[in-house]
């Protein structure tokens, strides 16, 4: 870890699990390094890493992992709403590291790749002959 | 100085739509032309993310269409805190077309004539029949995809590349709209669909907002300018224009601007010609103050950067049972629908809109919409809109109202001190209106096609990207900035092309139309030279 010490970021590793939990072939964000992603990330940006840097201890100073699962849930859904600024950051950054990652964009059924270089096929589609209604209908554009 | 080495026989500010049109054009006809440029060039190659897995963290970021999100070197910021819209724009060789979705529409007649058929804000002094040829050569130069025979709009000439493919999504949507028996056409598109000018066809990656690394998608870098260069047009890049000087006759005679290394460069010309964007153009204008125009640069009438126009946006959005394959094809899918878009005596407002079909969302935008939880319910909610959803951009006409205006912010400026500009803007009435009417039938041609769930938002903010009116056309001088011929009325050697010089907003996209004006004014401007 570049900038979040051991206690922030095992704290970090069991709030992704929650935000993001493990189901079927897909993987849970500590599985795809998404802590690793949001390290990285707020370490380039001062503002970013001071607000991870407090947050997180301030749900340290609760005690959290030695909580029960759904204590921690409660705590986080409290934190959501008097620390919005925060949450807010940690959704997005989670989900950012989660859903870039081509494991995931595989299994949730796509091909895994970035758009480029190789795009994909796009049906033509079946409807351009409707067209020919809708010229029938005639002109509605208005002459002035 | 020896100013008549240094003089160029007309300058450029802003190499976006216009600005490369209007320096193709100049070039083309042996006039010597130079444009300034506050950003750079971009290699589609290696500057655009969308051959990387991080690509949709980029939206957020490099490639945020706002420019106080971007906060980038080349970019100025925006006092947007008085207006529900926020402004954005792109800054680089090909201006915001680099990020555009490349919606391609022109207005329509009547757009031209709103005062004499609606009573309404002013009719232009130009009409859409003198602007066609203009609009032909435009087309070819960018290259649009389409049909024609819409009866939204009077003949056109053939498009260069056919439709963009419709998918399954267009064939879902566009079953609502043949079942309600109402006005849907594939919109003109800037994208070749096939090889075109030298560019290959789309291969319907999707993200056209992240820029086209295969240069399928007009952005004026890669179709007017090359070109333009080759004629002997002179393009300068992080060239930042601070200001406008005048002669002691009133002329305009320089610019001043930063270089890329800072330092103050100023360039003469015999004509100068402004391409800045509807804010850029009136934030240099406001800020080129003399004694002679102490109020800004050709603001006699007091009307440069008043009348701000935006297009407001409401969102609609249908969420479908079926897989749509959502994410295949440019996510504009370019269909649009003018049902709506004349007015309408029996409706409680004036004027009209459209709306334009829009995929569905790339994975994390979904994630991010703000209707995907975290926590167990999170996957059930992602699957439920991944792919499934189809949306309308219900896109409605702004009138012009001289209190929606860009002024200069006393306390913001840019990274070289230049002052920025500060918008205020309110959504009016008769626009609420429009936009309540624009969600209620959007709702009807998303459940006609079988939407399960309709969403939406009344009034997008992350929308300004079509600036338009402050620095009006007309033939007063009293009560517009610049002639038909985008030429100022209290300068005559200084011209305005961009979408500043709007009179009426139309409810489509702006782009061609801005590049037709700037054709139709280049076209002045060398035979007044000749």
């Amino acid at each position: 870890m570049r900038t979040l010490s051991k206690s922030n970021s095992d704290t970090l590793t069991v709030i992704v699990d929650l935000l993001i939990p493990k189901k079927g072939s897909l993987p849970s964000p500590s599985d795809i390094n998404v802590v690793e992603h949001i390290d990285d990330t707020i370490s380039d940006a001062p503002q970013l890493m001071r607000l991870f840097v407090e947050g997180l201890r301030d749900i340290n100073d609760k005690d959290f992992l030695s909580l029960q699962e759904k204590e921690q849930i409660d705590l986080l859904q409290k934190y959501e709403c008097s620390n919005s600024l925060f949450f807010a950051e940690l959704i997005r950054h989670t989900y950012n590291g989660y859903y870039t990652n081509p494991i995931v964009v595989r299994a949730i059924g796509m091909t895994g790749h970035p758009p480029q270089p190789k795009g994909y096929n796009l049906e033509q589609g079946n409807n351009f002959k409707l067209l020919e209604k809708v010229r029938e209908r005639g002109q509605i554009w208005r002459n002035p | 100085m020896d100013i008549e080495n240094n003089k160029v026989d007309v300058l450029v500010i802003g190499a976006g739509a216009s600005g490369a049109a209007f320096s193709w054009k100049l070039a083309k006809s042996g006039i010597k032309v130079m444009c300034l440029e506050q950003g750079d060039w971009l290699d589609p190659l290696t500057d655009y993310s969308t051959s990387n897995s991080d690509w949709e963290i980029h939206r957020q970021t490099d490639f945020n269409p706002n420019p106080n999100f971007r906060s980038m070197k080349v970019d100025y910021p925006i006092n947007d805190t008085e207006s529900p819209i926020a402004p954005l724009m792109y800054n680089a060789v090909g201006g915001s077309t680099i990020h555009w979705s490349a919606h391609f529409p022109r207005l329509k007649p009547s757009d031209f004539r709103v005062k004499t058929l609606d009573h309404v804000a002013d009719d232009w002094p130009i009409s859409y029949f003198e602007l066609e040829p203009y609009f032909d050569l435009n087309d070819k130069m960018m290259g649009v995809a389409g049909i024609i025979g819409d009866p939204a709009y009077p003949p056109k000439s053939p498009r260069q590349t056919p439709p963009v493919g419709l998918g399954k999504l267009g064939d879902k949507i566009t079953h609502g709209f043949d079942k309600l028996g109402w006005h849907w056409w594939p919109s003109d598109s800037a994208i070749n669909t096939v090889d075109y000018d030298g560019r290959p066809g789309c291969n319907n990656c999707g993200p056209c907002d992240l820029g086209c690394s295969i240069k399928a998608k007009s952005s004026t870098d890669v179709t007017y300018w090359p070109k333009a260069i080759k004629l002997g047009a002179r393009l300068v890049t992080n060239a930042r224009v601070r200001e406008i000087t005048v002669d002691r006759y009133g002329k305009a005679k320089s610019a001043i601007y930063y270089d890329s290394d800072g330092n103050i460069q100023e360039q003469y010309a015999s004509t100068i010609v402004l391409a800045a964007n509807g804010i850029g153009t009136p934030r240099i204008l406001l800020n080129s103050t003399s004694t002679k125009f102490p109020e800004g640069l050709a603001n006699s009438s007091g009307l440069v950067g008043k009348n701000l126009m935006f297009h407001p946006y409401s969102i609609v959005t249908g969420i479908f049972d079926e897989d749509l394959e959502g994410h295949k094809g440019p996510t504009p899918l370019n269909i649009i629908c003018s049902e709506f878009y004349e007015t309408d005596h029996s409706r409680d407002f004036v004027r009209g809109y459209a709306y334009q079909v829009v995929r569905s969302s790339a994975p994390l935008a979904t994630a991010l919409s703000g209707h995907v939880p975290w926590g167990e319910k999170h996957h059930e909610a992602f699957k439920k809109r991944f792919n499934r959803t189809i949306t309308f951009a219900v896109i409605g006409e702004d009138l012009p109202e001289t209190h929606n205006k860009v002024t200069i912010d006393p306390n913001l400026s840019d990274s070289f001190g230049i002052p920025s500009p500060k918008i205020a803007y309110r959504l009016s009435d008769n626009s609420r209106k429009m936009l309540g009417h624009g969600v209620k039938t959007a709702t009807q041609v998303m459940k006609a096609a079988g939407a399960t769930e309709v969403t939406h938002d009344p009034l997008k903010r992350e929308a300004g990207w079509h600036l338009m009116g402050t620095t009006k056309m007309g033939a007063d001088p009293k009560d517009s900035v610049v002639n038909k011929y985008g030429q100022t009325h209290d300068v005559d050697n200084l011209f305005v092309i961009d979408g500043s010089i709007f009179v009426t907003a139309g409810a489509v996209n702006p782009t061609s139309t801005i590049q037709a004006l700037a054709l139709h004014v280049a076209d002045h401007v060398i035979s007044k030279s000749k």
